[in-house]
């Protein structure tokens, strides 16, 4: 299901993952290499057309492992010590975007956002296909936990 | 693919990267806590990624995992990780390392080790060494215009 979806079907979660996100627009994107080792890359998020979507430079590491292995993980980033502002992971399937209608969106969406646009057709789009999620939060002493799996 | 290195053997063979690596595993300076995103291999063969606060020590890149969590099955199953400096500070530079983790479970370096963590590390935590096979340093020129590309310094052993 695709990012829409997924707040339908767990809404506060996905508020909380949206919130993570956006704070940063970056996340962090686990993939698998060719040889099995799991790989770690930034990658900017946009949400756009009720989807998450992540460009990619066009032959980068990170898409290259996509289409070969859609399975990854999206992780929020953090920039304090402490476990308070909460990790956001999503689950799912890089799935590849080649119409241009909403790769047309993505650059327009990321144009607004950032005053810049990747140049057709050299750049790699994926949206995610969500099969998971979870949040955790640290704080006072305590931990809170919320998941979710299709 | 060689035999993989203790941090200390790979700063031998490449010490301006692995002080660049140093100082972005220590992304709010040597004297506080160290943070990175380790990166392990589920039972299903997917990927899963996970803040954590390593350190080095005595010439070696250690972690302390908790041992109900799924990446402790992770790295007991698959030792394989990626360890990624945080890239929340400053998101045009990164570095990030891989190799086998490799468990600690002789009791007096797991309780040397605790003592010289700056995170706080709890009785039910297991002690891993990671030991290197490859690290990347990437920075963009010319980031966000038509012309940018990233420079890329890699180490293998």
């Amino acid at each position: 299901m695709n990012w829409d979806e997924f707040a339908q079907a767990a809404p506060e979660l996905a508020q909380l993952g949206f919130e993570r996100i956006e704070r940063s627009g970056m996340v962090l994107l686990g993939t698998l290499r060719p040889n099995g080792f799991p790989r770690i890359s930034p990658c900017e998020v946009i949400f756009c057309d009720g989807e998450a979507m992540l460009g990619m430079m066009w032959r980068s590491p990170k898409a290259l492992d996509l289409l070969r292995e859609p399975r990854c993980v999206l992780h929020s980033t953090v920039s304090k010590t402490d476990g308070t502002e909460g990790d956001f992971k999503l689950y799912g399937r890089g799935v590849d975007v080649r119409d241009l209608g909403p790769r047309k969106r993505y650059c327009e969406a990321l144009f607004a956002k950032t005053g810049w646009q990747p140049t057709e057709p050299e750049f790699h789009l994926f949206v995610i296909d969500v099969e998971a999620a979870g949040f955790t939060l640290f704080g006072g002493g305590k931990k809170l936990v919320k998941a979710w799996r299709r | 693919m060689g035999k993989a290195l203790t941090w200390a053997a790979f700063a031998q063979q490449e010490p301006e990267l692995a002080a660049i690596g140093h100082r972005l595993l220590y992304p709010f300076g040597p004297d506080a806590v160290a943070l990175g995103f380790l990166a392990t291999t589920r039972a299903d063969g997917g990927p899963r990624v996970h803040p954590v606060c390593p350190a080095l020590l005595g010439g070696g890149l250690y972690v302390f995992v908790i041992d109900a969590s799924p990446k402790r099955a992770d790295l007991a199953r698959d030792g394989r990780y990626a360890l990624h400096g945080f890239p929340a500070v400053k998101d045009d530079e990164s570095f990030y390392c891989a190799g086998p983790a490799r468990e600690i479970d002789d009791p007096a370096a797991r309780a040397a080790a605790r003592a010289g963590f700056k995170s706080v590390v709890r009785d039910d935590e297991t002690l891993f060494e990671l030991r290197l096979e490859r690290a990347l340093h990437t920075t963009w020129e010319n980031a966000r215009t038509p012309a940018t590309r990233p420079i890329y310094r890699r180490w293998r052993t």
